[in-house]
């Protein structure tokens, strides 16, 4: 027996009431750690988007070095005719033809990105439309769905990755036919790499969302949709989906990190991009440079794919204890 | 006039949180005698659970800290403590059983194993010895074929045979004082009358003191000797069972009687107390009560200066200004004439 | 028991099949065909036929469906030997640095979990849970580059490179590569295993434990341990198969001539009876290994019960 009985306007008035995006662009905010890497992040966005200009691409494979051979890192750039100007081109240094390391790098931001979103995109389409409908609905087309997702997820992720980005390859070069030079130009040679990782990483996202839409389908809110009359695709669409945002947000952030390092393996491999600079060609390539102490182009690779993952796992993190109401209380 | 077993001086907690500190413990002062029962009563975040577990020294060392006070136990203070000496004192003096059963005991080891732990921690015995004390404790404690239930794992037993490990495990040291943090809310009805009955029959026993937080005035009726009322981090009536619920003082106390629906009167609307328990965040200035209190109405006094505890009449402190301006109505208890009279022949 | 693990294993059957149709579907379907990726575009015809004989191409695709099922694979083109003698010759070498590199790297991960998780909120919690984070944001391939440029080449403690047989050769080869691969892997189990104890040390039972004058020290090892490797165990009984094929990348920089390497070499030739053996029989592993955690499971968590 409580002894007093709330009153009708009895709700806690502490702060306005706010949309769950609101809310957690508020506590991102207001934390500095994760405010700096959302400037971080943006940094980078700024970056990429840059890159698709003239500005950087006509840079990237320019020789500045007089006689084609690597220079360290340095603030001046000696011209054809002796003098020497300030000049960006030279502040990572020059690779081992004579390339500036700082415009690869920056382009190399514009294909992490590229990446990022492409197989973002695949994934999370493949793996919510998959996670909805097998939640939903159930019966066979659960089934179906549950194993399919079971037998992609037996065989262990990075396996998986490289044997399909090994026969998408072999595809790519028993094909006669090369795509559209726009199509060439825009992605540089990153299908493979798209198309590998997105076609993979959906199980994860596909199995929160199954799990999230079998506790909402029962909640009253859904019956009492279903009372008014809604069809069951408009409450998927307008009342299920949007229940789930909170996951595919946070699972977007922490993915990404994956497959920004996973590029680096495949290009190790050989199965990566192949036109085009980017973070993990430059560090393959840097194996043969370590040996003549050519360190620089190593160091600003790693260091751009560090930063910006760490930024993106600040981030993740600081969106999951905004967002998911199980953790609160738990860093 | 017997010194009491415990006696909790002026205590204050406070949190350091990132959004600014919060007291959810104010200068709360109270004593327990010996085989008495002291309920401490009040709604969910008044501080009834805080204190209890600073007594312990349980509260967790940031964000929580104790600003003031002290908490004598026999003359010590625990607060001066080590933690080794505090050890000691933990479960063999002082024992303490909580809300959940469910959750307090520890899934992967059987209830055997917990309560042994509890025995070999503060007496010199061998493992079979303790096993042996084990069941005892749980014999005691009505449980049947305890020499084969203390294998068993927690999430076996039932809530009300888990509360009751919880309490044998408990008083498997004979302690002098059990502090009972709403040891039934959580139980079916008729389990928390079994408990209840339970913890009666052995406090009787043992002469054992026992500190029962509640909220459950029916609970209090029945069970109480004395009772603290605490109103957001405050004591706001401290009196003798049979004082409060012939004539409750404070506006908050008498509000509580008049909410609980009585049988054997018909007719009448509940009165529930208006507005809602503050945020402890941002406690009103004065007097914490009185935004929801019927007596006040715009008074002065009351909005600016916090009331002390004072001596209304004999054993029965208050703390409000206007006490003495009240007209004193005798309110029904709200138990039946049997248990009532069953309270006053006890004390 | 039996029963359980019979059930459990024919439940599996479905998951099984699905695998070997993954990879019946992925190397002979959607695959372009390998003799003619293994040999290139100038060879004739009947050589490229002559291929196909060999790695089983020639015959009808249901029958290569049923080869997979039953473990056929083709010798491996580079070696002209079956993959599964190249299996045994090579799989102790890299168990040699994954298996000390496993147990070094989760008894340093629970070791530093259960550290930093009972001094929450202290700089030593902030300062390791950053260089964990640190450790899982580092690209790996530049992790070992750069170790062993500083550690091989410019400092020389270790050897670069390479591998010898004979037990005290190999570890002084083996010891970079370990060390490399904890430092690697160690921050994401460091991350994980202090979430779940965090999550246990907010649980009613060690505020239980504590009332009844349990130390914070024993309350953390007995109480919160036991039910912390409860998830311990599920994330490592999985990844043992993973131990096997080695890591790929680890083994190419640091010539070591395990399977990862050969896994690794093994794309570069286009040989692919090989990658499809690995890719097969890891999972077939992987998925076996599930089925071992779930019984582990029954017998370790009191509270689940064979069903």
């Amino acid at each position: 027996m409580t002894a007093a009985l709330d009153s009708p306007t009895g709700i806690l008035r502490d702060a306005p009431p706010t949309s769950i995006g609101r809310q957690a662009l508020g506590q991102l905010v207001g934390k500095r750690i994760s405010l700096a890497s959302l400037i971080v992040v943006s940094f980078y966005v700024l970056v990429g988007l840059l890159s698709f200009t003239p500005f950087v691409k006509d840079r990237i494979d320019q020789s500045y070095s007089l006689d084609n051979a690597y220079a360290p890192p340095a603030l001046r750039q000696t011209l054809a005719d002796g003098s020497k100007t300030i000049s960006p081109a030279v502040w990572f240094g020059l690779d081992f033809e004579g390339r500036s390391v700082f415009w690869r790098a920056a382009y190399g931001t514009r294909m992490a990105l590229l990446i990022m979103v492409c197989t973002c995109a695949i994934s999370i389409s493949i793996g919510a439309v998959l996670g909805l409908i097998a939640g939903y609905f159930g019966g066979w087309v659960d089934d179906l769905i549950t194993w399919l997702y079971s037998t992609v997820s037996s065989i262990p992720w990075l396996l998986l990755v490289i044997a399909l980005a090994y026969v998408i390859q072999n595809i790519q070069m028993v094909n006669a036919r090369p795509a559209p030079s726009w199509i060439a130009e825009f992605f540089g040679g990153s299908t493979t790499v798209i198309l590998a990782l997105g076609l993979t990483d959906w199980v994860g996202l596909c199995r929160l969302i199954r799990g999230e839409v079998i506790k909402l389908r029962d909640l009253d809110f859904i019956v009492a949709c279903r009372a008014m009359g809604l069809s069951e695709g408009r409450i998927l669409l307008r009342h299920i989906l949007p229940n789930t945002m909170h996951i595919i947000l946070i699972t977007f952030s922490l993915s990404s990190v994956a497959y920004v390092q996973v590029e680096t393996v495949l290009a190790f491999l050989g199965l990566g991009i192949t036109s085009k600079p980017s973070w993990g060609r430059m560090i393959d390539d840097s194996k043969l440079e370590l040996l003549r102490g050519v360190w620089w182009e190593l160091a600003a690779a790693t260091v751009a794919i560090l930063v910006l993952s760490l930024a993106l796992n600040i981030l993740g993190d600081a969106l999951r204890d905004a967002l998911d109401p199980k953790l609160h209380g738990v860093k | 006039m017997p010194t009491p077993l415990l006696e909790l001086r002026n205590l204050s907690i406070a949190f350091d949180t990132e959004r600014g500190q919060i007291r959810p413990v104010q200068g709360v002062s109270l004593s327990i005698f010996p085989g008495q029962t002291l309920a401490v009563v009040g709604e969910s975040g008044c501080g009834k659970s805080v204190t209890a577990l600073s007594i312990l020294r349980l509260i967790p060392g940031p964000p929580g800290r104790v600003l003031g006070g002290e908490v004598l136990f026999e003359g010590r203070d625990l607060l001066a403590l080590s933690e080794k000496q505090m050890r000691a004192v933990r479960g063999k003096d002082i024992a303490m059983i909580f809300q959940e059963p469910m959750t307090s005991l520890n899934p992967v080891f059987t209830v055997g194993e917990q309560i042994v732990e509890a025995v070999q921690l503060h007496q010199n015995v061998g493992t079979r010895e303790a096993y042996q004390i084990a069941e005892q404790a749980m014999h005691d404690v009505g449980i049947a074929d305890p020499a084969k239930r203390v294998h068993e794992y927690p999430h076996r037993l039932s809530g009300g045979m888990r509360q009751r490990v919880m309490i044998a495990m408990a008083l498997s040291c004979q302690p002098k004082l059990l502090i009972a943090d709403e040891p039934t809310t959580a139980l079916d009805v008729t389990i928390q009358a079994q408990i209840l009955e339970l913890l009666r029959k052995l406090q009787e026993e043992r002469g054992m003191a026992v500190m029962l937080i509640t909220h459950d005035l029916g609970v209090v009726a029945e069970n109480a000797d004395a009772v603290a009322v605490m109103y957001a981090s405050k004591i706001v009536e401290y009196a003798a069972v049979n004082d409060l619920f012939d004539s409750p003082k404070h506006p908050y106390t008498e509000g509580l009687f008049r909410a609980i629906p009585r049988l054997g009167r018909a007719g009448g609307r509940l009165q529930a107390i208006a507005g809602t328990v503050p945020n402890p965040r941002r406690f009103p200035a004065g007097c914490k009560f009185h935004p929801r209190c019927p007596r006040m109405s715009g008074d002065a006094l009351c909005a600016q200066k916090e009331p002390e505890l004072r001596e209304i009449a004999p054993g029965h402190w208050a703390a409000c200004h206007h006490i003495e301006n009240f007209g004193q109505k005798p309110i029904t208890p709200p138990t039946s004439d049997a248990i009532r009279a069953k309270a006053e022949a006890r004390t | 028991m039996l029963a359980y693990i019979v059930r459990k294993l024919l439940l599996s059957i479905p998951i099984l099949l699905g695998i070997v149709t993954l990879t019946f579907v992925l190397f002979c379907v959607v695959a372009p065909d390998p003799a003619r990726v293994y040999a290139g575009k100038f060879k004739s015809e009947a050589q490229l036929q002559a291929l196909r004989h060999q790695l089983g191409t020639d015959v009808p695709k249901s029958r290569q469906f049923w080869n997979i099922l039953t473990f056929h694979f083709a010798n491996s083109s580079r070696y002209q030997e079956p993959v599964w003698h190249l299996f045994l010759r090579k799989a102790p070498i890299s168990l040699a640095i994954q298996i000390p590199a496993f147990f070094i790297e989760l008894g340093l991960q629970l070791a530093l979990a259960l550290l930093v998780a009972s001094r929450r909120g202290t700089i030593l919690d902030y300062g390791i849970t950053f260089l964990a984070v640190l450790g899982m944001s580092v690209p790996v391939i530049s992790l070992y580059l750069g170790t062993q440029w500083i550690f091989g080449g410019w400092l020389q403690w270790f050897p670069v490179a390479g591998w010898s047989p004979g037990f005290f050769y190999a570890l002084h080869f083996a010891a970079l590569p370990i060390i490399v691969s904890v430092i690697g892997g160690i921050g994401g189990g460091v991350r994980f295993y202090r979430t779940v104890t965090l999550e246990e040390i907010n649980s009613d039972y060690v505020r239980t434990a504590r009332a009844k004058g349990v130390s914070a020290r024993d309350t953390l090892f007995t109480h919160v341990f036991g039910n912390v490797l409860i998830p311990v165990l599920t994330n490592t009984v999985v990844v043992l198969p993973l131990l096997f094929t080695g890591s790929l990348i680890l083994e190419r920089l640091f010539q070591i001539p395990g399977f990862g390497a050969l896994l690794f070499d093994s794309i570069h030739a286009q040989d692919q009876p090989v990658v499809m053996f690995i890719v097969y029989v890891t999972s077939i592993l992987y998925l076996f290994m599930l089925i071992v955690t779930d019984v582990l499971y029954t017998l370790v968590d009191p509270r689940v019960t064979l069903k």
